[in-house]
This record gives C-alpha cells, sequence and structure tokens, in this order.
C-alpha cells in the first residue's frame, strides 16, 4: 500500500478539529480522488500525506513508512503539485526543471536526460528555453506539474492542478495523469473543484466534510447510491429567494440547490411531484427543463448538501 | 545541495535588471549628483573627505535597501505558495535559508565594494587602510541582512518588511548626521556614533581610516555583538516558521 492513513486527528490551535478520525487509502498506480466542501480538511489530510504536518492523533503510514515532517528520505517518493503556479518567474522552464531537478539530488547526464523527458511529457520542449512570464496560464500549469515530476516520484499529490486553465490544457493534463497512473505504475492524489474532473479520471473517490470520510468507493459505486433518485433541473430568469425554501420544504424533495440560474433538485425514486414543484416555481419564468441521470456531483451534493464548485477554492 | 541554493538563487538575483538598477545604477548616480552639488562649496584639501562622507553614506545606507531587497526573496520562498513546494522537498528548510542569507550578504558586500572602488578610481581619492573599512561595511552588511531577516520572519511580509528598513534607514540616518551636520552637543555626537548599527560601521569605518584603535574596537564589537544578537533572534524565529 502506497499510504494508508487511520483514525487520523488533526486540531489547528488545540480546537479547530481539521480531521476527525479520518482514514484512508492509495495503492500503487491507483487515482484517488479527493472531493470535499472548503474547510472539509482536504488539505490537511494531504499535509499530512506529504509531510508538512503531523498529526495530533492516528496513524499514517506512506511506503509503509510513519509519515512525519522529520522523514526527509521519504519526502524524495513523493511529488507535490500545488495549487497555486509555483515556479520562480524569473528562471527559464529549463532552469526551473533543473532546480527541481537537483533538489531532489539529480545531477549530470541523469538529471539532463529528465529535463528533457519532463519537457517532452508535458509539451513544453519548444519553449523550455522560455521564461513563465511568456507562457500562458495552461503552460505555467504544466510546467509546475513538470516541476514535481523531475525524481520520478511515485506518489504524486495533484491539489487543483487545472484552476483557471483552458480546456485544452484541461484535457492535455487530464490524459496526462491518466497515463502517469497507467504507464509509470504511478500512485495519485488528485482534488480538484471540477468532480467531472475526478468523475472522469479517478480509480476511487473519497469524499470528505468536516473531518472525515462520508463516503468512499469507485465512482459507479458511489453513483449508484443515488440509484433510482431522479434528478431534474430547472432554469430560470427571475429567481425568488423563497422558493428554495419551499421546494426544499416539499416531501420527497432530497435535496435542493440553486446556481447561477438553476435549480438541482433530487427526488426521490419513484416519486412523482413534477407538477408540485412546477407550481411552486410559477412567479419564476422557467427556461429550461431537464431530467438527467444521476453524477458524482449530484452524489456529493446529496452527502453534503453543498455544490462543490460554489465553495471557493481552498479548505 | 549547499552549492545548489547558492547558484540557483545568485542566477534569480542576476537576472532581475531592475533590482541591479536600483541597488547599484542608483547610488552610484546619486554619490555623483551629491559630490557635484558639493564641491564647489568646499576646499580642495576638503575634497577627499567630502566624496568619503558622501560615499560612505550612500553606501551604508544601500546595504540597507539591499537587505530590503532580500526579504522579498525569503518570502517568496517561505511565506508563499512555494514553501509547501520547498517543505516537501528533502532540501533542510534552514540550510536553504543560511544559503540564500549567504549569498545575498556576498552579493551586497560585493555592491559595497563596487561603491568604495568607485570612489577611488573616479575621484582618485585615498583610503586609508582600505581593506579595514571593507571589513567594517562586510559586518554592515551581515548585521543589515540579518535584520532583514528578522524582520521577515516577525512580520511575514516583505512589505512591511520594507516599510520597516526604510524608516529605520531614514531615521538611521538622520540622527546619525550622515545627510546634514548636526548641532554639536554630547548627545548628538552620542546619536552620532552609536544611535544604530549604521553609525557603528561608519564609526569603526572612520576608525580604519584614522588609524584609531579604540574606534575600530569600539565599532566592530559593537557590530559582531549585533550580528550575535540579531543573528539568535532570527535563527530563534526561523525555526518556528520553517518548522
Amino acid at each position: 500500500m502506497v499510504v494508508e492513513m487511520k483514525d487520523a486527528i488533526k486540531r489547528y490551535n488545540g480546537r479547530v478539529l481539521a480531521l476527525d478520525y479520518l482514514s484512508l487509502e492509495v495503492n500503487r498506480g491507483e487515482v484517488v480522488g479527493l472531493l470535499g466542501p472548503n474547510g472539509a480538511g482536504k488539505t490537511t489530510a494531504i499535509n499530512a500525506i506529504v509531510g508538512l504536518l503531523n498529526l495530533d492523533e492516528g496513524m499514517i503510514k506512506v511506503f509503509g513508512e510513519d509519515q512525519s515532517t522529520k522523514n526527509r528520505p521519504l519526502k524524495k517518493r513523493i511529488g507535490l503539485v500545488t495549487q497555486e503556479v509555483t515556479v520562480y518567474e524569473e528562471l527559464s522552464a529549463y532552469e526551473n526543471l533543473r532546480f527541481f531537478g537537483s533538489i531532489y539530488g539529480l545531477r549530470g547526464e541523469q538529471l539532463e536526460r529528465r529535463i528533457h523527458e519532463v519537457a517532452k511529457l508535458i509539451g513544453l520542449e519548444d519553449r523550455i528555453k522560455d521564461i513563465p512570464k511568456k507562457y500562458s496560464g495552461g503552460m505555467k500549469r504544466r510546467l509546475n506539474i513538470g516541476c514535481a515530476l523531475l525524481h520520478e516520484p511515485e506518489l504524486i499529490i495533484m491539489d487543483e492542478p487545472t484552476v483557471g486553465i483552458d480546456p485544452q490544457s484541461r484535457n492535455y493534463i487530464l490524459e496526462f495523469v491518466k497515463t502517469l497512473a497507467k504507464d509509470a505504475n504511478t500512485s495519485i492524489i488528485y482534488t480538484s473543484h471540477y468532480i467531472e474532473e475526478v468523475q472522469a479520471i479517478s480509480d476511487k473517490v473519497y469524499i470528505i466534510d468536516q473531518g472525515h470520510i462520508i463516503a468512499k468507493g469507485t465512482v459507479k459505486e458511489l453513483i449508484s447510491k443515488m440509484k433510482g433518485d431522479q434528478i431534474v433541473s430547472i432554469s430560470v430568469k427571475n429567481h425568488n429567494v423563497d422558493s428554495l425554501k419551499s421546494l426544499k420544504a416539499l416531501p420527497d424533495v432530497k435535496e435542493v440547490t440553486f446556481d447561477e440560474d438553476t435549480y438541482q433538485i433530487i427526488i426521490e425514486a419513484g416519486a412523482s411531484i413534477l407538477d408540485k414543484i412546477l407550481v411552486l416555481l410559477t412567479k419564476e419564468i422557467i427556461t429550461n427543463v431537464n431530467h438527467q441521470e444521476a453524477t458524482l456531483e449530484d452524489v456529493f451534493l446529496m452527502l453534503t448538501g453543498k455544490s462543490l464548485r460554489d465553495g471557493g477554492s481552498s479548505d | 545541495m549547499v552549492d545548489l541554493v547558492i547558484r540557483f538563487y545568485s542566477l534569480r538575483v542576476l537576472k532581475d535588471i531592475v533590482g541591479h538598477v536600483m541597488l547599484i545604477g542608483l547610488p552610484l548616480l546619486l554619490i555623483t549628483i551629491m559630490i557635484a552639488l558639493n564641491e564647489p562649496h568646499v576646499p580642495e584639501e576638503e575634497f577627499n573627505n567630502l566624496v568619503l562622507f558622501i560615499g560612505l553614506a550612500y553606501t551604508i545606507m544601500f546595504q540597507g535597501f539591499g537587505a530590503a531587497y532580500t526579504s522579498e526573496g525569503i518570502e517568496n520562498d517561505f511565506f508563499k505558495p512555494f514553501k509547501s513546494r520547498l517543505l516537501v522537498t528533502p532540501i533542510n528548510p534552514m540550510r536553504y535559508v543560511l544559503m540564500t542569507l549567504s549569498t545575498s550578504i556576498v552579493l551586497s558586500f560585493l555592491q559595497s565594494t563596487l561603491l568604495i572602488l568607485y570612489l577611488m578610481v573616479v575621484y582618485q581619492i585615498t583610503i586609508n587602510n582600505v581593506l579595514g573599512v571593507l571589513a567594517a561595511l562586510f559586518l554592515g552588511v551581515v548585521l543589515s541582512q540579518l535584520l532583514a531577516s528578522l524582520f521577515i520572519f516577525l512580520t511575514k511580509k516583505a512589505g512591511t518588511t520594507q516599510a520597516i528598513i526604510t524608516v529605520y534607514l531614514i531615521a538611521g540616518m538622520m540622527v546619525g548626521g550622515f545627510f546634514f551636520s548636526l548641532p554639536t552637543s554630547d548627545l548628538v555626537v552620542f546619536l552620532e556614533k552609536f544611535s544604530s548599527p549604521l553609525a557603528w560601521v561608519r564609526y569603526a569605518a572612520y576608525g580604519f581610516i584614522d588609524g584609531d584603535v579604540t574606534r575600530i574596537l569600539v565599532g566592530m564589537g559593537l557590530l559582531s555583538l549585533g550580528i550575535v544578537i540579531v543573528g539568535l533572534f532570527s535563527y530563534r524565529l526561523s525555526q518556528k516558521v520553517l518548522k
């Protein structure tokens, strides 16, 4: 097992419970998606896994070794792709890759070989001599990922690696993550506010809320939790704040959210209440009604009662 | 690992053209202007002293600005998201900070040396015991850099650190009589000599120039003591920040 976290407890300032008996496992070559609203404990869990903080209680083993801030040798086997782009803007991509490779002890021919391999992998081999200031957001993100790959880590943690980039670069990164796990047998922990990304690449998903795991399993297993539930999306023009409360009060309605101009309503299996819903929304101009299959986002919504993308970008 | 940090930090600094202009070009320009403005008002035999007075004042002042510049580097590496990226690597963060500071000390000292050489070459002045003067300037650089590191570890913000250093430099130089002559009283004379580390550097430097052993010992002693005290505080604070 690559990561084994059991009953992890972490308090901040002795009071705020960031991790509350959190347990998770990551196996070799597995892509594990970590989902949770703001303040759920994702970043704390990640920080404990990479050795940036120590747990107050519980156990965490990485590659079978106890992880802590003092376990420096273990750090050579882990790569962290930070949420913010953390490359030196004044150094070229080549120099950035060289710096991060050197920090992990790569030297000489081995370092040169890895720089060129990684540059090719992230699609920057033609622009390797340029400074990141000349790059697009997507290229900077790719360089950010590249800097965590130089030392061929067996475990990579990607914390929101696609924030603020174009769809083309996002697809590139997602394909790249899948290839990395499949071809190099690398284990990847992936967090994102884009649930469809997690759904597309993860072998296993953990949903965290208030410091503990509220659901885990493959995407299929999680979606099966919604089996039979109906999801109705209703787009409106003039949103009435009171409607949300009224909809939630309807019998057979499991969850309701309003995002931008659309109500997302999860209804119990077999219930037939669409007419009641439409009556409640008579004060609003309905532009679209859609009945859809459950997605991971719906599972998340049902379990946490929150829409992930509304929750901001970090916890 | 040691040479790695020095190499890459130097590379980052060397690529910062604006930084060079501010820390080398600006003092050269200011020294040149101030000498040109004051030259007509002093007798020829006092020209050497004038150049030395102005040159040393600006050299010491820009050591402070050099230190403020270093705080930006430390902020970037240890107070922004970079902190996580560096702390997950096998590098020893304490060593990283020490190497960054050492590199900054060397670069800032080279800047001071360049300014002194400018005075000697362009204005043809003689500086008695120039190596001693450079030694005083070196201790001044070390203390300035440590002060900047202390402030950045304390405030966690380069902007605040730079504001503190700027106020400290202006106040220290005014009270120390770097900008203009102060009325002669025992208190003012005392402040001119000992009011701040800036004054200590000048006190020690003139001790070397005048061959005054007592002034050398007191000036260098104060600077060394300052380095030890500020260094210890900075070390303790950095341990808290980097843990």
